[in-house]
């Protein structure tokens, strides 16, 4: 996978390498600015709301 | 003719050892798990690291928006009137001097879900507001997004927990913790401990946030009731006094 990735690149060494840590920042962008903000609001742990069975009101989880 | 098949011969049929690599099923697959395991702590990275940055954004931004929006009350000199809350907004900010710099000048929001904590601390809708007879009801992250209750465990009977609102400064005072179960809504009623339906007589405070750390498995909870209440144009309590002279 990585192999391949490497040798479709273009460019000398020095390119690829350029090439492969701008893939790298735009690919943890992707993840720290849409993918783990939406996998966290899908999280259980953060927003439980649990109702207790009596009439007690619902407690959230403040993780 | 001879030289020359063999001169082709060691490129023929042999596979090359460089240039195109041959793929294997275990090595892509080998691949794949590290990257995910990559990913994987990463997430932790920005669950610890990175939401503490934004939720300080958030906290430093909605706490100008207040002080701008209270600038304009300075003058105020009546007794404090109770606040009225809209979800998701901010109404006051929280101050608690034993936890120092985390748990300082905290926005206090509406809302105990997931957006409003992302801005603040959480008023839980439907209990008390500062000052109010009943039971005053606010949540705090643990562990990430700002984690204003990190330390909630070395709070100890007596410590103060101070909310300013637009006209007043209201003054609780903690007097005992409990770690409950995440199901026990007890701890919200107007007298926790008492039948829901307990006409209540004083102005109390229930302050709550996850345990143990990094799990929502259970809540850590202080109990506390307000000791005093003032007027903004009546000064300054004193410990946030001593602390911003600091």
């Amino acid at each position: 996978m990585y192999a391949w990735l490497w040798d479709t690149l273009p460019g000398p060494t020095p390119v690829r390498f350029l090439l492969l840590a701008v893939l790298a920042l735009l690919i943890l962008a992707l993840l720290f600015l849409v993918v783990f903000p939406a996998v966290d609001s899908w999280l259980p742990i953060d927003e439980s709301e649990i109702s207790s069975a009596s009439a007690h009101p619902a407690i959230h989880s403040p993780l | 003719m001879t030289a020359t098949s063999e001169m082709n011969a060691p490129t023929g049929p042999q596979p090359r050892p460089k240039g195109r690599r041959r793929i294997s099923v275990f090595g892509v697959l080998g691949e794949i798990l590290i990257t995910v395991g990559v990913v994987i702590l990463l997430f932790v990275a920005w669950q610890l690291w990175w939401t503490d940055i934004i939720a300080k954004q958030a906290y430093n931004e909605q706490r100008t928006e207040l002080q701008q929006e209270w600038g304009l009350a300075d003058d105020f000199t009546g007794a404090p009137k109770p606040v009225e809350p809209k979800y998701g907004e901010a109404f006051g900010l929280i101050y608690i001097p034993a936890l120092g710099d985390k748990a300082w000048g905290i926005p206090v929001v509406e809302g105990t879900e997931r957006e409003p904590l992302m801005k603040g601390m959480g008023h839980h809708p439907g209990t008390a507001v500062p000052g109010e007879v009943g039971n005053f009801t606010v949540a705090g992250h643990r562990t990430t997004y700002g984690a204003p209750l990190h330390n909630i465990e070395t709070l100890k009977p007596g410590d103060e927990v101070i909310i300013e609102t637009k006209h007043g400064w209201y003054v609780y005072e903690l007097d005992s913790d409990e770690i409950i179960e995440a199901w026990e809504g007890w701890v919200l009623d107007p007298v926790p401990g008492l039948p829901v339906d307990e006409k209540p007589q004083e102005a109390l405070l229930t302050l709550y946030s996850c345990h143990p750390k990094f799990s929502a498995a259970q809540r850590y909870v202080w109990f506390g009731e307000l000791i005093d209440e003032y007027p903004k144009s009546a000064g300054t309590p004193p410990a946030i006094e001593a602390r911003e002279a600091a």
